[in-house]
């Protein structure tokens, strides 16, 4: 692998042209094979420090992304690279100590702690596999650090998950994320399984730790308004490939993808009229489904675009570089004045 | 917890009496006289009519049963038709052996059910996944009296008789003729190898369920979040599946416990006769083709207490390895 003098600019994260495709079978006796493309060729980097939202509809590839760049799932093809270092040709050794720089949020706290482990023992068990706080003793101080952090208190580690609300539970998600003191943390729709006002306390705690730690972040979400409020970039996915991806602000403000476009006209928020473009964009007919995605641009089924034509039909658009960190995959958005429509 | 257990207790209690109820009706309604199998052939009807008044069976079954009852609630089971002793003394005799078959029987079970349980989910959808489904069905379909036959014809018969193994194991009792004339160490090894074929045929078949139980429950916590949580967290796969896959898989399985256990003690009847052991099973068997009445009647309440006493006990486990349960 090359690389260059200027290690400072090298992000921490490098994926290029991730694939990850389930086999499934169907009709009579299984003998029909299908392949669904979760997640379809998707390139991206994370520079250090960075927030990185990733949007896009349920069953988009958002989640599939992230598993497959902690391989927590094993990509189908491409490449990842984590401060240099190629994360698909690790071993089972290099892989314990990626995910002591790397760790992950799951979105549903109660189903992803061990209800038969009390929350202390979970980030115990952490700090032992990963030899971090020394002895018994070590572990338990840092476990009652770790609970503060997440401003817990020490009684809550005696307790079991189901014991816990749905606020605890996901701090302590974040608790146990934490012990490692990674350099990346993926949140995997962290507060969605949330109540309203727990999803604020949450994200404030994810802020407040990621400014504390300097963490850099892969943010998932389907919620729009959240994205917004915690990352410094966002990428927009549609059946298993990055749309669009551009600077926070930008794309909040002028959308250049069609889809990016109905995404954000479609959320609702409590000051109409403070977006550009935010003409009711409907979508009509539903995502079509990642076993048989429609050829040429994933896309063109469901487009508003007043351009669309054959050639969409036809051609699979790239990422088209359209302003600073900002990208689109789509062959009827040329120049920046077409996208003001 | 002690009040639950105590609740439990007490509403065991009518459950057992309307057992002993049913079994005291159904025996002393059968036909059969006891009196005429326990007289000596040519004696006089009026020796069989005193007979029949010092067994009591001479007066209606209301009050046959009201006595039987009155005493049983005293401790008093009776005298033995066939043995002249207390029930009460016969049955403390045997039970220790039928307890200690069931035990291992049911060790064995669970200990084997579960490792090829947990083997076939790890594997799943393999070539040893499905050697092992099919080698559990075999002997989950399996009559147990027909597989003890089997195990003593390859086992006793042609391992020593044929074959010539110097591993061959006894086919009867809990232990060897000579088995007095042994040192210690030699006893408890004899005593080892007469358990060896009737706990395997009882368990063999509860090893099938459990396992196949065993294999669904693991199948569906792998796929857990948590589990993955545990992969994400950088544990070796050895500890996910041992430590956070395996514990939790268990929790379903306990419930198998309380069920298996009427499975087991009427599997003890007929595999304690196949191997003449000496236990519950064998000795209900022997009072029912003799008549004995207060044995039989003693033996199945004895029965009825013990499934009453291990199914509470696999409820209380059950909160043991589930954290979420607790009794109040």
């Amino acid at each position: 692998m090359s690389r260059t003098r200027e290690d400072d600019v090298e992000p921490l994260v490098r994926v290029r042209g991730l694939k990850k495709h389930f086999s499934l079978r169907s009709g009579w006796l299984a003998w029909k094979r299908e392949q669904l493309r979760a997640v379809d060729g998707v390139s991206f980097d994370l520079a250090r420090g960075e927030t990185l939202g990733l949007v896009g509809e349920s069953g988009c590839g958002k989640s599939t992304t992230a598993r497959a760049l902690l391989r927590l799932v094993e990509p189908t093809a491409g490449e990842i690279h984590f401060d240099g270092r190629d994360v698909l040709a690790m071993g089972p050794r290099d892989l314990r100590g990626l995910r002591q720089r790397a760790q992950i949020i799951f979105q549903d706290p109660l189903s992803s702690l061990n209800p038969r482990m009390r929350v202390a023992t979970t980030l115990a068990e952490v700090l032992k596999v990963h030899r971090l706080a020394g002895d018994a003793t070590g572990r338990r101080r840092r476990v009652r650090e770790l609970l503060d952090t997440v401003e817990l208190s020490p009684e809550h580690g005696e307790r079991y998950p189901h014991q816990l609300s749905g606020g605890q539970r996901q701090r302590v998600g974040i608790a146990r994320a934490l012990a490692v003191e990674p350099d990346l943390l993926v949140c995997d729709e962290p507060v969605s399984a949330l109540d309203v006002p727990v999803r604020a306390q949450i994200l404030r705690l994810i802020r407040e730790l990621q400014r504390e730690f300097g963490l850099t972040c892969l943010f998932i979400a389907h919620d729009l308004s959240v994205v917004e409020q915690i990352s410094d970039r966002v990428a927009v996915m549609y059946l298993g490939r990055i749309v669009e991806t551009a600077p926070t602000p930008v794309l909040f403000r002028s959308p250049a993808h069609p889809y990016t476009r109905a995404l954000l006209a479609a959320a609702p928020r409590p000051d109409p009229g403070g977006r550009a473009g935010t003409e009711r964009l409907l979508l009509e007919g539903d995502v079509p489904s990642p076993v048989a995605p429609p050829a040429g641009c994933p896309f063109h089924p469901r487009c508003p675009h007043p351009d669309r034509d054959d050639e969409c039909r036809r051609v699979v658009p790239c990422l088209e570089t359209r302003g600073k960190a900002w990208r689109v995959a789509c062959i009827k958005v040329e120049s920046p004045r077409s996208s003001r429509s | 917890m002690v009040g639950y257990i105590v609740r439990r207790l007490l509403a065991a209690i009518p459950l057992v009496l309307g057992v002993a109820t049913i079994v005291f009706f159904v025996v002393n309604l059968a036909p059969g006289d006891p009196a005429s199998i326990y007289s000596a052939p040519g004696v006089s009807p009026q020796a069989v009519e005193q007979m029949r008044q010092n067994m009591g069976l001479d007066r209606p079954i209301h009050e046959r049963y009201v006595r039987w009852m009155g005493a049983m609630l005293q401790g008093d089971f009776g005298i033995s038709f066939s043995r002249n002793q207390p029930v009460r003394d016969v049955i403390a005799q045997i039970l220790p052996n039928t307890l200690i078959l069931s035990a291992s029987a049911l060790l064995l079970a669970f200990g084997a059910g579960i490792l090829i349980g947990v083997v076939q989910a790890v594997r799943q959808n393999t070539f040893t996944d499905g050697a092992l489904s099919v080698g559990t069905l075999f002997f989950y379909s399996m009559p147990s009296f027909w597989l003890a036959l089997m195990l003593i014809l390859i086992f006793s018969l042609y391992a020593r008789n044929v074959w010539g193994w110097p591993l061959w194991l006894p086919a009867s009792g809990m232990v060897s003729v000579d088995h007095n004339a042994m040192g210690p160490w030699e006893q408890v090894l004899d005593r080892l190898r007469h358990l060896v074929l009737p706990s395997a045929s009882l368990a063999l078949v509860l090893a099938a369920g459990v396992a196949r139980y065993m294999r669904g429950s693991m199948l569906e916590v792998i796929r857990q979040d948590y589990i993955r949580t545990a992969r994400a967290k950088g544990l070796p796969e050895r500890t996910v599946i041992l430590k956070h896959a395996v514990r939790n898989a268990l929790i379903p399985v306990v419930t198998l416990l309380g069920l298996y256990l009427p499975v087991l003690f009427s599997g003890t009847v007929v595999i304690e006769t196949v191997f003449a052991w000496p236990g519950m099973g064998k000795l209900m068997v022997d009072s029912i083709f003799q008549r004995d009445y207060p044995v039989v009647m003693a033996g199945a309440f004895v029965f009825a207490v013990m499934v009453v006493v291990g199914n509470l006990v696999a409820d209380l486990l059950y909160a043991a390895v589930d954290p979420r349960i607790r009794y109040e």
